[in-house]
Parts: structure tokens; sequence; C-alpha cells
């Protein structure tokens, strides 16, 4: 009798313990899955926009923990890796499994990405979530100005914005000629007046007018003007090299753009490629962003400086639709500074 | 089968096969830019309009934007070729002291990618920390002259530098078999050396020169990073900004349907121009200089001037190559790009190098690159040679537009080429091309034609029809008068051309990029590429260093080689 009453209780337990559990098990069967299907699947290719020295460790990481998977990387620029994927698919030819850019809004928009929520995800901050669970947030590039320190005092630095008016900076402030994003999302946060007033008062100040934010990095630290828009992360890996840089934490708002990831919506690998996204937004990859001085998306890994903390700064994100009214942001940008 | 229908049938073979190869990215371009769709893929004829000229060519400042490419492209093109007859005349026609260095420095300045040396000449002459002007600030103090490198003077300078190899390359073949008999003739009747050089030695090689002249226009029109990188700063547009800035409109979607209209000018330019030069060579026979009688080209005395002329060519090198190769040998030990002084000399470092060792897959590019430039140079030469051939030397009806076809590709500017190939070996998904190294190899072979034929244009008219007649009368086959008669004799030409592809087709990226995939066709030049794009200056300062010294030993072998052959012909002759 004992004994039948020890099963019953037994019984009774495990099945509340088995419902209990049943989701955890439940999606480390899904994972298993996946790992199965990527074990037979054995390759991957990413197309990305990620720089060679940040894409190169991440794919020699991923090989590792899954060596199994061989994968491909195609690496351009963000408007190449675009082209590429949507001029291939329209020829009927899919042969990238992720796609992660700067902007994955295009691809979006082209139907080439289908629906892929990570396990990881929970870990990120709402804001870094898409609602329509087609991108994952990866790390974040904030815009911010940067000045040269052996030409520019700590004090004499901008705080603001607006203090780039100043007429101590005219004809020493260099931008990049596509400064899109950074227009757009100024005009987001603050509206069309107060942009407005402000762009057409910059374009007065005589802008040294350069391509590429690395190279505008490079010619500040080389002393050829003493003031910038440039990439924060850029900033702060160069000071670790000792070059004379530092940058501006305390504009409003600091204009984060997002680098994210995606699956392809006819992906020849899918479940490698689930594996992929899943690897870039563990703890382990992020810190490995981190340790390239990116500014690491996910909540519970610390940015690469202090100065750099989310919390603590006014970010805001480059809008989603820039995307689909691009053409008419170009053409006011163009229109202010007389290009 | 019948002799003259095995030709005809040859003929029509090559014509066929330049046709296809260059029609595919023309038609490309020319029906892009009627199309307003974005992508290739999005083409119909319900999207077809004069939308994207209007927008182009209606834009205010494109008056400006004519005049300052108009000053620009004549400038840089001039200057080139003044400089590069100059050059070659010295080291093939006179008895100048160390030629061997011109001929091994001038071609190297190719191997030089174009940005790099754009950042070399910001290092040296920007008014503000370029090191020769702070340099003649320390000497004659405040009131020194400032040389600004931001102003079209800048530009035209550095491109006109740029442009010499190239010109040098074509013009030093012809220097070297011209026959000396017209000099010595107008020598003997008495007209001074400066007048024999005018009247005879640059008519002689006018077609030559015409030929060179359209080429280098062309480039100087099409070359994007040097008025990026100096003209933008100072809002000088030129086209090829123009045209950039378009593509480029875009982190999103390029319109390439404007980018294709403006580029239509090239098209236009390079039929007109042809059609001109087609016209200055149909009365060839004038300028044949190869005859039958045996040729030796007489070496002009400089006497006194002989060490002058050596010291004005050595600053010449000193300029165009080691001022700029010194400036990227010591940014390529630099953490971060500064200013030359003792604290920089103090954090220098490998670590660039040893980046290139870590991340670029550096082994399988570098294989992928020496197949990749073999194969492009083997067959440009191949067939610029058969080409140049039925368009110089045969009857054959096509033979003008076949020649109008062979120089197209050079006005097709290097992205929309790259794209018009990346959906062709798409669509002929049959042929297993896409995404490997002979997409690449099949790209550049095209674009490179123009300058093959132009090259092999110009000597061939050269060497007089007698010589074939002669082997002809004698029974020799065809294959047979090709492989005595004119392999040797274009020797020197085959060997130019081939330097020239290998030197062009190492550090060109515009079209492998967009044709690149993966490991499978890594090659160098995407590699300094995306170095360059990601701002590691001092990382692609490295990759330029080897570049160069690597690219250097080459063409002294060659040359090397090349000499030994030449003397022992001259033994044997």
């Amino acid at each position: 009798m004992r004994l039948v009453r020890t099963i019953r209780v037994a019984l009774g337990a495990s099945f509340l313990l088995a419902a209990f559990c049943a989701p955890a098990i439940a999606q480390s069967n899904a994972a298993a899955q996946i790992i199965e299907g990527a074990k037979k699947e054995g390759a991957l290719s990413w197309y990305t926009s990620m720089s060679l020295t940040e894409s190169k460790p991440v794919s020699d990481a991923f090989e590792k923990t899954y060596p199994f998977i061989k994968v491909t990387v195609f690496r351009a620029s963000g408007e190449q890796v675009q082209n590429r994927a949507i001029t291939e698919t329209r020829a009927g030819r899919w042969d990238f499994d992720v796609a992660s850019l700067s902007e994955l809004g295009t691809l979006i928009e082209n139907k080439l990405i289908t629906q892929y929520v990570s396990p990881e995800t929970i870990h990120y901050i709402k804001e870094l979530q898409d609602p329509q669970k087609r991108w994952s947030a990866v790390y974040l590039n904030y815009y911010v100005p940067g000045y040269n320190t052996r030409m520019v005092a700590e004090k004499d630095a901008p705080k603001r914005w607006e203090d780039l008016l100043d007429s101590k900076w005219k004809g020493k402030i260099s931008l990049d000629r596509e400064d899109y994003p950074w227009y757009v999302t100024l005009l987001a946060a603050w509206g069309r007046e107060r942009t407005d007033k402000f762009m057409r008062a910059l374009a007065k100040q005589d802008i040294q007018w350069r391509k590429g934010h690395s190279l505008i990095a490079q010619l500040m630290t080389a002393g050829e003007f003493p003031l910038g828009i440039v990439y924060a992360h850029r900033v702060e890996s160069d000071k670790k090299k000792g070059a004379p840089l530092e940058w501006v934490n305390t504009v409003d708002p600091i204009v984060a753009s997002l680098h994210a990831a995606g699956l392809s919506a006819k992906a020849p690998h899918p479940n490698a490629g689930k594996l992929l996204i899943d690897f870039m937004l563990t703890k382990n990859a992020q810190e490995l962003f981190r340790g390239l001085n990116r500014v690491p998306a996910r909540r519970d890994v610390e940015p690469p400086s202090p100065k750099m903390d989310q919390s603590k700064l006014k970010i805001r994100v480059v809008p989603h639709d820039t995307s689909t009214r691009y053409n008419e942001y170009v053409s006011e940008f163009r229109t202010i500074f007389g290009q | 089968m019948n002799e003259s229908l095995r030709i005809s049938l040859w003929q029509h073979g090559i014509f066929l096969l330049v046709l296809f190869l260059v029609l595919a990215p023309l038609s490309f371009l020319i029906l892009g830019s009627f199309s307003t769709a974005r992508l290739p893929g999005d083409f119909s004829l319900h999207t077809m309009g004069l939308v994207n000229y209007i927008s182009v060519y209606a834009d205010a400042s494109t008056l400006d934007l004519f005049a300052n490419t108009i000053i620009y492209v004549g400038g840089s093109a001039a200057l080139g070729i003044v400089l590069a007859v100059a050059l070659a005349w010295l080291v093939e026609r006179t008895n100048m002291p160390g030629k061997i260095f011109l001929y091994a420095g001038v071609p190297t300045t190719l191997a030089m990618p174009g940005m790099l040396q754009a950042m070399a000449w910001v290092l040296l002459f920007s008014p503000r920390i370029g090191f020769v002007n702070t340099w003649m600030k320390d000497i004659f103090g405040p009131g020194a002259p400032v040389i600004d490198v931001y102003t079209l003077e800048g530009m035209i300078c550095l491109e006109g530098v740029r442009l010499v190899p190239t010109a040098f390359l074509m013009l030093v073949p012809l220097m070297r078999s011209m026959d000396p008999s017209l000099e010595e003739a107008a020598a003997v009747s008495g007209a001074r050396p400066a007048s024999t050089l005018r009247k005879v030695t640059l008519k002689l090689l006018a077609p030559a020169l015409v030929a060179v002249m359209i080429y280098q226009a062309m480039t100087a029109l099409e070359v994007f990073e040097i008025p990026g990188i100096l003209g933008l700063p100072a809002g000088i547009y030129v086209f090829s900004t123009k045209i950039y800035a378009i593509v480029r409109t875009a982190t999103f979607m390029p319109v390439y349907g404007q980018a294709n209209a403006l580029a239509m000018v090239y098209v236009l330019i390079a039929v007109a121009t042809t059609v001109l030069y087609t016209r200055l060579i149909s009365r060839a026979e004038r300028y044949t200089i190869v005859t039958g009688k045996g040729y030796r080209p007489r070496q002009f005395d400089l006497g006194r001037w002989r060490i002058p002329a050596f010291i004005a060519a050595l600053f010449f090198l000193f300029i165009s190559i080691v001022l700029p190769f010194v400036v990227f040998l010591y940014a390529s030990f630099l953490p971060y790009l500064q200013a030359p002084s003792a604290a920089a000399f103090k954090v220098m470092t490998l670590k660039n190098y040893r980046l290139l060792a870590e991340y670029g897959e550096v082994g399988s590019a570098l294989r992928n690159t020496f197949m990749m430039v073999v194969t492009t140079a083997t067959a440009t030469v191949a067939l610029s040679f058969v080409v140049s051939l039925v368009v110089v030397r045969s009857k054959f009806w096509a033979r003008k537009l076949l020649d109008q076809l062979a120089f197209v590709p050079h006005a097709i500017p290097g992205i929309v080429m790259g794209i018009a190939f990346f959906w062709l070996f798409l669509k002929l998904d049959f042929l297993p091309l896409y995404g490997t190294i002979w997409a690449i190899s099949i790209g550049f072979t095209i674009s490179f034609l123009s300058y093959g034929t132009r090259s092999m244009n110009a000597a061939l008219l050269q060497i007089h029809k007698e010589l074939e007649e002669a082997a002809y009368v004698s029974g020799a086959p065809p294959w047979r008068t090709m492989w005595r008669v004119f392999v040797p004799l274009m020797m020197p030409t085959f060997v130019g051309v081939w330097i020239w592809v290998v030197l062009h087709a190492v550090r060109i990226a515009g079209m492998p990029l967009i044709l690149a995939e993966g490991p499978g066709n890594q090659v160098l030049a995407i590699l300094i590429w995306n170095m360059w794009d990601e701002g590691y200056v001092p990382a692609v300062a490295a990759i330029g260093t080897l570049l160069m010294i690597s690219l250097l030993l080459l063409t002294v072998l060659v040359r090397i080689i090349g000499f030994r052959r030449h003397a022992m012909q001259m033994v044997g002759g």
C-alpha cells in the first residue's frame, strides 16, 4: 500500500515537474532540432557590412563553437551588400542565409528577411527589439562630435550640438558629405523647425567636407581640422593606441545607428543561419564586440568605456522608416548644405 | 577549306566575341540611363523615360561641372603626355645614363592605389599639416609660400603625374622601333636637333600620340580618387565625383539610372574621339616606320646635357614615386596617422604588417590574385592583338566598328561595368562563372581591351606591309607570318601591355568588389579597399608598401629579360 502511495506521489510530483518544465524542455528540444538541422546543412553564407577585423573573429569564434559549420563571409559596404542580395534574389538565386547591416530596412522592405526571434532576445531592452520580429540588434554606432586634444582643450570643446555654431569653429568642422542618418535622427528628435534652424546655421560655418567617418577621424588625428562628426567607437579605439582624440557624450541626442541581423526568407541553410544570429546575441559574442570597441546592444554587457553607457546617455536610434523616405531626406540635406 | 574563307570566319568570330562582351555592359548602361527602376531586375518598358537625363543635366551646377571637368581633364592629360613623351624619348632615343631607373621606376607608380597616393599628397602638401609646407615655414618663416593641394591645380598636377606611366608604357615600344632614316635625313639636310624632333619624330608618332591622348583624357575623366580626396574638400566637383555621388546617394539604394545618364557623356566622347582617330589612321601608310630595311634606332647624343637630363628624370621619379613611397613606408609603421616627429618615431610598430597576416586570408588572396592577374594580362594581350590585327591589317567589313567597340569599355565606369557583368553571370547560370575569379578575369579583360588595342594599333601601324607581303609571297601561311614576323616585332608592345595589365588588375577594386564572393575569389584589391573603407590607413599603407616592392621587382625582372632578348636580336641582326 505504502509503495502504491509512494509511486502515486512520485508520479504526481514528476507530472507537476514536467508541466512546470515543459517550455524549457520544448525550447531545448527546438535548440536540439536546430543544431541537428545545422549539422546536416554543414555550411552558412553571411552577407555583412561589419568590418573585416570584426566579422573575421566572429566567424572564427562561431566555427569554433559549431565546428561542423563552414562559414562563408561576403563583406562589403552596406550599399553593396543590399544591392547584391536584392539583385541575386530577383534573379532567383538565394545564396545568403544571414544578412547583417547597419540599415536592414531595405532588405526587409524587399521581403528578403523572414521572422525569427532568437531565444537570446530576452536579454535586450525593448527599444532594441523589433515588434515585427524581423531584425535582431547586434551593436550600436554613435554619431558624436569628436576633437583633436592637441588643438582643443576639454573646457573649450562643444558640449551641445548648438555649440558647433560658435563662430570660433568657422572653417574647422568636418562632416561626412553623406551624414544623412544623423540629419534624419535630429529631425525626428527635434522636429522640423529647430532642426532647420540649426542645420542652416551650421551650413554657414564653412564645413570641411570629407567622405567617410574613418577618414575624418584619421585626418583629425593628424591635425587637418580640430573638430568633426565621428563614430565614438573609432575614437575610443584610436585613443587606446595613443591618438590625441576625444569625443563628446553630452550632446542630446546621441545619434545611434543599429547594426542588425536578419534571417533570409529563403535561406539555403536556415538552421545554421539561426545559430549564427543566436551566437551574435550571446554574452560571449557581445563581449567580443566590446573587445573591438563596439557598443554591445545586449543589456547585461558593459560598453567598452563607461563613457558609452546606454543608460546614462541620451540616445536616439536612427528611425526605422528612414529607408522608405530616403530620397526626400537626401535632397533636403543637400539643399541645406548646398551640395 | 578555302584560305580566305577561313580567315573570314576567324574575323567574324573575333568580331562576334567582342560584340557580345562589350554590348552586354553597354546595353546595360544605355537602357539603364533611361530606366527609373532602381535595380536591373526591376527593369521594364513602363519605367523608361528621359527623367534621369532631365534631373541630371537640368541641374544649375552642371555648367560649373563641365568647366571644372574640362580644365581638369585637359590640364592633367597635357601634363601627363608632355612628361611621358620626354621620358620615353630620353630612355629610348638618347644616350642618357641610368635608364634602368626609369624603366623600372616609372611603371611602379601604377601599383600605388590612387587613394593612397592622394592621401600621401595631402600629408605632403596640405596647407595645414603638409610636411613640405610646415618644413618651408620652419626655414623661411611664416611668410613662406604655401602649396595648397586642395585646388584644381593640385588635382591636375597629381593626376598628370599619375597618367605618365601608362603613356610611357605605350610610347616606349614605339620609340624603340622607329626607323631612324627619316631623322637622319633631316639631320643630314641641316635641320637642328630641336626641329628634327618637332618636324620628324613627333609627326611620325602622331597617331600614337593622339591615341595615347584620347586614352589618357578618358582615364582622367573617369578617375575618382584624386578629385574625391583633393577636390571635394574645396567644393570642386568634376564628372567622376558627381557620378560617384549619385551612385552612392545611398547607403540604402543607389540611383543607377541617373549615374548612367551622366556616364553617357563618356560614351559619346569615346565614340566621337574614336571616329576621329579612325579617320586619322585611315591614312596609315604615312606613319609606317618599321620597314623591310634593316633598322636600328639611332641614339641621339645629348652631349653635355646627359647628366642634367638624368637629374631631371630622377627628380620626376623622386616626386612621383620616392616621395609618396616614403610617406607610405612611414605610415605603415604608425599606430595612427600623424605628422613625423621624434614622438612618432618612438611609437612605431610592426602591428600593421601583423594585422595583414592575421585577418586577411592573405594566403588565398595572394594565390587568387596571382592567378587572376596572370590570366587577365595574357588574355588581354592575346585578344587585343587579334582585334588590332583585324582592325589595322584586314579589309574586314566591320573593322572600324570593331575598333570602336574595343574602345568603348573604357568609357563605362568601373562600377557600372561590374554590375553589368554581375548581372550577366547571374543570368548565364549554366556557365559556372558566378562568384569565381574567372568572372573577375573576364570583366577586367574587357575593360583593359581598350588600352590593349590602343597600344597594339599604334605598334601595328608602324610595321610596314611589305614585311608581311614578303612573307606571303615566300609562301608562308598566315599563322607563320604572324609567328615569325609580327610576334617578334611586337614583343616590346606585348611586354608593355602585359605589365600594364598586371599593375592595374592588382589594385583596382571597383569591379572585383561587386563580383567577389567570399574566400573563393578574394583578391588583394578587395582587401585593400576594405581596409581603406574601414579607415585603417596605416594597414593600407602596409599592403601598398609590400605591393610596390614586389611589383618593382617584377618590372625589373621583365625588363632585364626583355633587354637580354633585345640585345640578342641586335647582335643576330
